[in-house]
């Protein structure tokens, strides 16, 4: 059987829905008014479409890019993330999205020239400073790469300009057009990594460690700027241990020289959103203990700042 | 769980009767209901209003949690007759409003838009079904249950008629029985999606010993559901047993949370 696809009326003739329907191998399409009629409706049971979500193709009105709270950059004075998608194949378990959306459908916001003209924007208001762009607070960069060729048009208008920076938050190895193409001297590609044994239980349907730093390896080997981030770090009994053997396993895997930077975190999300978390996933330990452990956090600052210079580690904490 | 299918009329019900073994249920009803176990069907005669009413007066009555509704039934509509569809959107012919079931699930059958009419429509629109009743049952079906619980299947009956007797009796019953299979299909399907609810065994106990307000019963219940969580195989009762109020109570479940330590 094939998918249902929903699209906005006012997108049924956009270029980019013919292709989609190719990719998505389906002739059913159904219009819709606004995707958050379907989106954001009450009584929806998340858990039973995260196993099979719809794709709702739609614009993105509004404002496109929101400012990153201060203490989740990297380096750079002006921080602004956007979504071109909203959920993610991934089904991580400390993951927020399931605690803020009402549903797992993916949406997928096909206005990419909007974007554009706001980055464009941005950048002539911000004049000589510096900006970064970040790509995966609602969905993963990378895993659908293949149907909606995100990376590649992003890429390529930040290889217009040099001045803002495009970081693309990913687990996934779908690497291939990156690997196909001249690296961008302004886009950082970024991996979130945990030890193998929370990839395992924690992170379900994600690429396992080992095939994500042979990813790292092709795209530093290729000459793409790559940045770790060890965000969430998960509190487990004995995680100190297999958070070491991580990073030195990074260390060893690749080039630590040439990594643009690394961040960690803490499990996080608002509290309202936690709760919701909660009540979908009750049998989830994790989710159940909800233990936000700051200890583990200073523990791998101390650790990576052995193995990195300390100005390319960054804690992504509240400022205040 | 329970399931509640509802059709309009009689000859739709026939071939669920027959093959699910179903009995009439004996009471003052004002609708036929016939049961088998957990799985209901109620005949709710033509109309939207007919529908709904039905629907939410036999979930109000035998329905415990949330239920799998279904709507079965003929339709017009310019395709070969006799193919079953789900319906992917549901239009109101009278109010203009449109709504959209929620598929969680993948099966060999066809979708199909469908605009429910109050009167019997002859010229049809190609591609789209018609019938009496869908609005109104999605329209109280999605305020008794979850939207991927609630689905919707229409067997092609006529191409355009004005009444139903109009329709050949003998072919639509064959064409109904045929729809039986796809009807399970759809009922096994949703059943999938379906989690048991998780939920703390102690509550009871603690709700016995100590005073709870409504709002710190409603946090006990949190709180144990997510010790269970943690400590699957163990009770809480005993680290409580020399407390003396419910707030006690409630902090040291708190600390135990707190201090607890995930396996992985």
């Amino acid at each position: 059987m094939k998918s249902l696809v929903y699209v906005e009326n006012e997108l049924l003739s956009h270029p980019r829905i013919e292709k989609l329907k190719k990719q998505l191998h389906t002739d059913r399409i159904i219009p819709i008014d606004r995707y958050q009629q379907l989106f954001n409706r009450g009584q929806q049971d998340f858990r039973a479409q995260k196993n099979h979500p719809s794709w709702i193709l739609a614009k993105r009105h509004g404002t496109l890019l929101h400012q990153v709270p201060d203490g989740y950059g990297i380096g750079r004075k002006h921080n602004y993330y956007f979504s071109h998608f909203l959920n993610c194949p991934f089904d991580c378990r400390y993951c927020f999205l399931q605690g803020m959306f009402r549903s797992a459908n993916y949406v997928h916001f096909i206005n990419y020239e909007d974007f554009f003209s706001a980055m464009e924007t941005m950048m002539r208001v911000l004049g000589e400073e510096h900006v970064t762009f970040f790509s995966g607070y609602d969905g993963d960069s990378l895993a659908l790469e293949h149907i909606t060729h995100f990376a590649e048009e992003f890429v390529a208008f930040f290889r217009q300009f040099p001045r803002g920076e495009l970081e693309l938050r990913t687990k996934s190895i779908n690497i291939r057009h990156l690997l196909s193409i001249e690296p961008v001297e302004s886009v950082v590609i970024a991996y979130s990594l945990n030890p193998d044994i929370v990839t395992e239980k924690i992170e379900k349907k994600t690429p396992p460690l080992k095939k994500r730093i042979v990813a790292l390896q092709k795209l530093q080997s290729c000459g793409w700027k790559i940045g770790l981030r060890f965000d969430p770090l998960i509190w487990f009994q004995g995680c100190e241990s297999l958070y070491s053997e991580l990073f030195d396993l990074v260390a060893k895997e690749l080039s630590l020289d040439s990594v643009h930077s690394v961040t960690l975190g803490a499990m996080r999300a608002p509290k309202h959103v936690m709760r919701q978390m909660q009540k979908l996933l009750a049998s989830d330990p994790l989710i159940a203990s909800c233990q936000s452990e700051h200890s583990l956090i200073e523990f791998s600052q101390k650790y990576l700042e052995t193995l990195l210079p300390k100005n390319k580690v960054f804690v992504c904490q509240d400022a205040s | 769980m329970t399931i509640v299918i509802q059709t309009a009329l009689k000859q739709e019900a026939a071939p669920i009767i027959s093959y699910f073994d179903l009995k009439k249920v004996v009471s003052e009803h004002a609708y036929p209901l016939y049961q088998n176990d957990n799985l209901f069907l109620a005949i709710s005669g033509t109309g939207k209003l007919a529908a709904a009413g039905t629907l939410s007066f036999i979930v109000a009555k035998y329905c415990n949690q949330t239920p799998i509704l279904i709507n079965f039934g003929i339709a017009g509509g310019k395709y070969e007759i006799g193919t079953p569809f789900l319906i992917s959107s549901i239009s109101d012919h009278a109010s203009m409003q449109r709504e959209y079931p929620s598929f969680a699930y993948e099966l060999p059958i066809d979708f199909a838009p469908l605009i429910t009419v109050d009167q019997p429509e002859t010229s049809l629109m190609a591609e789209t079904l018609y019938d009496m009743e869908a609005s109104g049952f999605f329209h109280a079906a999605k305020k008794l249950t979850t939207l991927e619980y609630i689905a919707i299947l229409k067997v092609v009956s006529d191409q355009g008629v004005s009444h139903h007797s109009q329709i050949d009796k003998s072919q639509l019953q064959k064409h109904l029985a045929q729809a039986i299979h796809p009807l399970k299909q759809l009922i096994n399907a949703i059943k999938d999606i379906q989690q048991p609810p998780f939920a703390s065994q102690e509550e009871e106990i603690f709700l016995n010993r100590w005073h709870f307000t409504t709002c710190e019963s409603h946090k006990l219940m949190h709180l144990l559901t997510r010790l269970q969580a943690i400590y699957p195989e163990e009770g809480f009762i005993s680290y409580c047993l020399p407390l003396k109020s419910g707030k006690e109570v409630l902090n040291k479940l708190e600390k135990l949370l707190q201090e607890a330590e995930i396996c992985l």
